[in-house]
């Protein structure tokens, strides 16, 4: 396989794109179980986040088909990526605040 | 494109901030669950993840036949979802404690997922024009706009739908 075939094929072939979905599925449901648990709100909101951001990144990996050879998709990644995470931080942090208040 | 997706994220990353900064200042705030249907959500965010990868397989197919296949099966999911957004807001606008944009929840609330939702009709329009005559370049492009709405919508299912008030 050539490397341009390679970069075309992007996270690999079929079985493991779909096996990518089956966990971003699996991630999904366990959002909802964990929306569902009556846990600590902090404890909770932080997983939560966790899985977004894991969820996030698995399917930008697949959508912009990260290769480190290609440099237009990994600018575009950086900005969304630095955008997402300073919500969540800006989140986090203003939910602290509005807890010690 | 990327430098149209990049100021889109900002866009939606703002309109993040600003939720998170009222929800966070609010005197009260109604536990998502209360309002707001989970799992039709839950099964909408399954339907837009698999339309990242039918709208992906589009993009990687090798023949015409191949790439109207995966994107028609991308328009049905994507009519699927803009559906059922629909359907949540009708039942949230007539629901027997409805949701108005003129409160602060409301408000929120509406303007994030119809920012949204005008993003998933922009794809759509794209997509039935897409259907049977694309070339692969572009539609590669198109495919990369439908996979940024996909991923726009997760932090909106996590912060609007998921994350409780207490």
């Amino acid at each position: 396989m050539t490397t341009a075939s390679v970069e075309v094929v992007g996270l690999g072939r079929r079985p493991s794109r779909v096996a990518l979905f089956v966990v971003l599925a699996a991630l999904t449901a366990a959002e909802v179980a964990l929306a569902r648990w009556d846990g600590p709100a902090r404890l909770q909101t932080t997983a939560l986040c966790g899985l977004l951001l894991m969820k996030a990144g698995l399917l930008l990996a697949y959508s912009l088909r990260a290769t480190p050879r290609r440099p237009g998709p990994r600018l575009a990644l950086v900005a969304l990526v630095t955008a997402v995470g300073f919500t969540v931080v800006l989140m986090l942090e203003g939910a602290y605040r509005a807890g010690v208040r | 494109m990327w430098a149209f997706l990049a100021t889109d994220a900002m866009g939606f990353g703002g309109l993040f901030v600003a939720y998170g900064f009222l929800r966070t200042r609010a005197a009260s705030w109604p536990d998502p669950r209360l309002h707001l249907a989970l799992l039709p959500a839950a099964a909408l965010t399954l339907a837009l993840l698999a339309s990242a990868f039918t709208v992906g397989e589009a993009a990687r197919a090798a023949t015409g036949r191949g790439r109207t296949a995966w994107l028609v099966a991308t328009l049905a999911l994507a009519v699927t979802f803009a559906g059922g957004e629909l359907a949540e807001y009708h039942r949230l606008w007539t629901g027997a404690a409805p949701v108005r944009l003129g409160d602060l929840y409301g408000a929120t609330f509406f303007v994030i997922t119809g920012y949204h939702l005008l993003h998933v009709l922009a794809g759509l329009i794209w997509l039935v024009a897409a259907v049977g005559r694309a070339e692969r370049s572009a539609l590669q492009v198109g495919a990369l706009y439908w996979q940024f709405v996909d991923v726009a919508w997760m932090p909106i299912f996590t912060f609007l739908y998921l994350v409780p008030a207490r």
